[in-house]
C-alpha cells in the first residue's frame, strides 16, 4: 500500500512523538501539529488523507479543529479519529457530533492503530470511487438532458406552426423541458377544414422525438395541400412503421372538422376512450379506438376506416392521451375514467367542460409529484371561417404563370375508392398567380363538385340521407360498402383556363358515370323559389358558397355533368 | 417483477410468465426469455399474464418485439390469463388484431 | 527500586521496539516534560486554578500512559477526575493537594527507576 498522508495533532510532545513514530514505521507519511489551529492550517497546506486529533489542546481544541477540517474537506471524505483514553468517556458524543469518525485509545496499540488507519483509508478510497462514478453519471445525465432539451426545441419548432390558437380549440400540454412523447398538432386545409392530431409516442425524450418530427412534417405538409385525415394518417403510419424500431409506436387520435358540411371524420388507434359532447342534447358519445396504434402495421395491413360524425354548432370533441387517466393524487390513486366522465357530465355548460377537466385533474393531483404527460384537447364545431378576402396585390405580372391551358383527368373505379385527386389538381391551379389567393374557395368548389360526382353520381348515394343523424351513419356505411363493391364507373375532370396577367377565367367541368338527375325540373323549381337561395334539398350545404364564388354553375346532359366558371380577380367583400 | 419461461415437453411451445408490473424494467428479462437457445425449435409462444397486475406501453412494445421474433405476421403468439385492467389496456391498443388474447 | 513497580514492563518492551534508537530521546523528553509541568501544576493548585490543573493532569495522564508509567498515569487521572464535572465551589482542594503530592513522589520514583534501568 502506498504511503498514507496522516496529520496528527497533540499538544503533548511525548504522545505526538510516539504516535508519529508508530505511524512512520508502518509506512505512512506523518505531518505533526501542536494544536487545533495548526492542524487546520496544515490541513489546508498538506491535504492529508486521514487526521488524528487529540481532544484537549490549547489554542483550539480537537472538536473545533474537526469541525473546521470537515468543512474544508466538503464532499471529500477525510476520516477524523480522536485520540483519547478509555476513561475519557465524557464528551464522546460531542466528538462524534463535531464530525469525528472514530476514537483511538491511549496508550496506543500499534496493531489497533494500523488496522484503523487502513480500514479508514479503504473507506475513503471507496467513497472517492463512488463520488467519481456519481460525478460521471451526473455529467452523463446532464448531457442526456441537454440532448433531450435540444430534441424538444427542434420538435417545438416543427410542431408549433399550426393553428392550435384557433378560437374553436382549447388544449393543455405538459410544460416539461424534456419531450414527453405527447404530440398535439392542428392545421387548416386550404378549404378551411381543420385537422387535429393528438399522439402519444411510447417512451420519452429522444426516441419519442425521433418519430414526432416526421409526424409533424407530414401532418402540416399534407394538410396544407388539402389532404384529410384518411390520407394523412395512412402516410404517417407508413412513415413511422419504416423509421421506428419494432416495439415503438404512436397511439393517436386524429380529427378532421369540416365546417361547411358540419361534419367530422375521426381516426383512433390505441388511445383511451374519448368523447363527443353534443351541446344541444347534452349527450356524451363515447368514441373508442378501433385501430392499432400508428407504426405497428405495414401499409398493406393498415386500416384507415374512419368514424364519421354529423355535428351542430357547439358540439365538441374531448381528446386525450392516457396521461390524464393515469394522473395520480398524493395517495397514488389514478384519476381514471370514472372521475373524468363525472366531471364532464356535471359541467354547468358545454363551454365550461374543458376548464372543469383541467381544474379537476389539477385539484386531484394536489401536491403529488407530477411526472405524467397530460395532454388534453377540445375542438368544437363552429361556423365556417370567413372566406379570405382576395388580395389584389398578390396578382403578379402577366407572364409569371400559365395563362392558357387545359387538361383532362379521368379516374377509374380502382382509383376512386382510395385516391383523392384534389391535392394534385390544386397544385396545378396554384401555378396561376391570380388563383393563388383564392386557394381556399377553389378547394371548396372542387371538393363539392368531386364529392357530388363521386358519391351521388358514381356511387348513387342519396344526399337526403345525411339530413338525419341516423341517416348520416347509414350514409357513410353505404358509402364504404359501395366503394368496396365498386368495379365500374368514372369521374372525369376537365379544366380550362384563359386570361392575361390581370384577369382570367377558369372553367371546371365534372362528368360522372352516374345516372344523373332531372336538373331542368330542379332549376325550374328553384326559379320559383328564387328568394330561397340556400335551398337545402337542391344544393347540399356547399352550394351557396359555390354560387358566391362562381360566375356560373350549370348542370348539363342528363344531370351527370356540371360546369362551374370562376372569374378572377373577384371583387373584395 | 419477475419473468419465467418454460418450454413444453415436445419443445414446440414456449410459455413466458410475467409477474407483477410488466413495464420497462422487465425489458431484458422478457427478451432473454424468448431468445434462449432452448426456444430454437419453438413454434408457438404463450404469454401468461395471470400474475401481471399492470402493463404499460413499453410492455406492449415488448409484445410486438416477441411477435416480430416469432415471425411477424405469421407468428403464433397468444396472450392468456389477463386480469380486467390488463385486458382493457390490450383492448384500447386493439392488440387482439395481432395476438390471440384469451 | 524495581522497574515493574512503576512501569508496565510488557508494554515498555513493545514501545522500545517501536521507538528503536529514538527510545532514549523519548524518555528524556518525557522526563523534561514532567519536570516542566509539575511546578506549574503546583502553582495551579496553590492559586486554585482548577481548569489549568485539570488540563495539565489530563495531558500528563496521556503522556505517562504512553510511556507505560501506569501508576503515574492513574494518579493523574484521579487529579483530572477530581475536578472534571465538579462545581468550582465543591472542589476538594485538600484531597487534590494530597494527590498532587503523590504524583510528585511517583514522578521522582519513575525518574529514579529510569536512571537506574533505562
Amino acid at each position: 500500500m502506498a504511503a498514507i498522508r496522516i496529520l496528527i495533532a497533540d499538544d503533548n510532545q511525548v504522545d505526538r512523538k510516539i504516535l508519529g513514530r508508530i505511524l512512520q514505521k508502518q509506512g505512512n507519511e506523518v505531518i505533526e501539529a501542536v494544536n487545533g489551529e495548526e492542524a487546520v492550517r496544515l490541513f489546508h497546506e498538506c491535504k492529508p488523507e486521514i487526521v488524528l486529533l487529540d481532544v484537549m489542546m490549547p489554542v483550539m481544541d480537537g472538536k473545533q479543529a474537526a469541525l473546521q477540517i470537515k468543512q474544508v474537506a466538503g464532499e471529500e471524505m477525510v476520516p477524523v479519529i480522536f485520540l483519547t483514553s478509555l476513561t475519557d468517556a465524557y464528551g464522546l458524543a460531542d466528538c462524534l457530533e463535531s464530525g469525528g469518525d472514530d476514537f483511538l485509545n491511549k496508550p496506543y496499540n500499534p496493531v489497533v492503530l494500523e488496522a484503523k488507519v487502513h480500514s479508514f483509508y479503504r473507506m475513503r478510497e471507496m467513497h472517492q470511487t463512488l463520488q467519481r462514478q456519481r460525478d460521471e453519471i451526473a455529467i452523463h445525465n446532464e448531457h442526456l438532458m441537454h440532448e433531450q432539451e435540444a430534441a424538444k426545441a427542434v420538435f417545438d419548432n416543427v410542431a408549433h406552426q399550426g393553428c392550435l390558437s384557433a378560437d374553436n380549440i382549447r388544449y393543455l400540454v405538459s410544460p416539461l423541458a424534456v419531450f414527453n412523447g405527447d404530440v398535439l398538432l392542428a392545421a387548416r386545409q386550404p378549404s378551411g377544414a381543420m385537422n387535429l392530431l393528438l399522439g402519444d409516442f411510447t417512451g420519452h425524450g429522444l426516441p419519442a422525438a425521433i418519430g414526432a418530427m416526421p409526424l409533424a412534417e407530414i401532418f402540416y405538409g399534407m394538410t396544407a395541400k388539402g389532404f384529410g385525415v384518411r390520407d394523412i394518417i395512412r402516410e404517417v403510419n407508413s412513415k413511422l412503421k419504416t423509421i421506428l424500431p419494432v416495439g415503438f409506436f404512436c397511439c393517436a387520435v386524429m380529427v378532421e372538422m369540416n365546417f361547411e358540411r358540419k361534419s367530422a371524420s375521426v381516426w383512433m388507434g390505441g388511445v383511451p376512450d374519448c368523447y363527443l359532447f353534443r351541446k344541444g342534447s347534452g349527450e356524451l358519445e363515447v368514441m373508442t379506438s378501433n385501430h392499432l396504434p400508428l407504426g405497428v402495421l405495414g401499409d398493406g395491413k393498415f386500416v384507415d376506416s374512419l368514424q364519421e360524425f354529423n355535428l351542430e354548432i357547439g358540439d365538441r370533441f374531448l381528446l386525450w392521451s392516457d396521461g390524464i387517466l393515469e394522473a395520480r393524487n398524493p395517495a397514488g390513486d389514478m384519476f381514471g375514467n370514472e372521475r373524468l366522465h363525472d366531471v364532464i357530465t356535471q359541467a354547468a355548460d358545454a363551454d365550461r367542460i374543458f376548464h372543469d377537466i383541467k381544474h379537476a385533474v389539477d385539484a386531484f393531483q394536489g401536491r403529488a409529484e407530477r411526472d405524467d404527460d397530460i395532454t388534453l384537447a377540445e375542438i368544437a364545431m363552429v361556423e365556417p371561417p370567413q372566406v379570405e378576402a382576395l388580395a389584389r396585390s398578390q396578382i403578379q405580372a402577366a407572364k409569371s404563370g400559365p395563362m392558357d391551358w387545359s387538361f383532362s383527368y379521368e379516374l377509374g373505379p380502382q382509383s376512386l375508392g382510395n385516391f383523392n385527386p384534389l391535392p394534385l389538381v390544386m397544385h396545378l391551379l396554384m401555378e396561376v398567380p391570380g388563383l393563388k389567393s383564392m386557394s381556399g374557395q377553389l378547394y371548396t368548389v372542387l371538393a363539392e363538385m368531386f364529392s357530388n360526382a363521386f358519391e351521388h353520381g358514381v356511387l348513387g348515394l342519396d344526399s337526403k340521407l345525411k339530413s338525419t343523424p341516423d341517416g348520416f351513419m347509414e350514409y357513410y356505411q353505404q358509402r364504404q360498402q359501395r366503394i368496396d363493391a365498386l368495379d365500374d364507373g368514372f369521374v372525369r375532370i376537365r379544366m380550362n383556363h384563359e386570361g392575361n396577367g390581370l384577369e382570367g377565367r377558369l372553367t371546371v367541368h365534372f362528368e360522372d358515370s352516374g345516372a344523373g338527375f332531372d336538373h331542368v325540373a330542379m332549376l325550374n323549381r328553384r326559379k320559383a323559389e328564387l328568394a330561397d337561395v340556400g335551398d337545402q334539398q337542391y344544393s347540399g350545404r356547399g352550394i351557396p358558397l359555390m354560387n358566391q364564388i362562381c360566375e356560373s354553375v350549370e348542370y348539363m346532359g342528363k344531370g351527370n355533368q356540371v360546369r362551374a366558371v370562376i372569374h378572377w380577380p373577384q371583387e373584395q367583400e | 417483477m419477475s419473468v419465467e419461461s418454460m418450454v413444453s415437453g415436445d419443445g414446440q411451445e414456449l410459455t413466458i410468465q410475467v409477474s407483477g408490473r410488466f413495464d420497462f424494467s422487465a425489458h431484458q428479462a422478457f427478451r432473454d426469455a424468448y431468445e434462449t437457445p432452448a426456444s430454437s425449435g419453438v413454434r408457438k409462444f404463450v404469454v401468461d399474464l395471470s400474475g401481471t397486475s399492470y402493463l404499460d406501453s413499453s410492455a406492449l412494445g415488448m409484445l410486438l418485439l416477441l411477435r416480430d421474433h416469432a415471425g411477424g405476421d405469421t407468428a403464433e403468439v397468444s396472450i392468456v390469463n389477463c386480469n380486467q385492467d390488463v385486458k382493457k389496456i390490450l383492448a384500447i391498443s386493439n392488440f387482439e388484431q395481432l395476438f390471440a388474447i384469451q | 527500586m524495581e522497574l515493574n513497580d512503576h512501569f508496565d514492563t510488557e508494554s515498555l518492551t513493545m514501545l522500545k521496539e517501536v521507538m528503536e534508537e529514538e527510545f532514549g530521546e523519548l524518555i528524556d523528553l518525557f522526563v523534561a516534560d514532567g519536570e516542566d509541568r509539575l511546578p506549574k501544576m503546583r502553582t495551579a493548585l496553590e492559586t486554585k486554578d482548577a481548569a489549568n490543573l485539570m488540563g495539565m493532569a489530563h495531558s500528563f495522564k496521556g503522556a505517562s500512559g504512553n510511556v507505560c508509567a501506569a501508576p503515574l498515569s492513574a494518579l493523574n487521572m484521579q487529579v483530572e477526575e477530581g475536578i472534571r464535572g465538579v462545581p468550582e465551589t465543591s472542589v476538594d482542594w485538600p484531597r487534590l493537594a494530597d494527590l498532587l503530592k503523590q504524583v510528585e513522589d511517583e514522578f521522582s520514583a519513575v525518574k529514579q527507576v529510569i536512571s537506574q534501568h533505562l
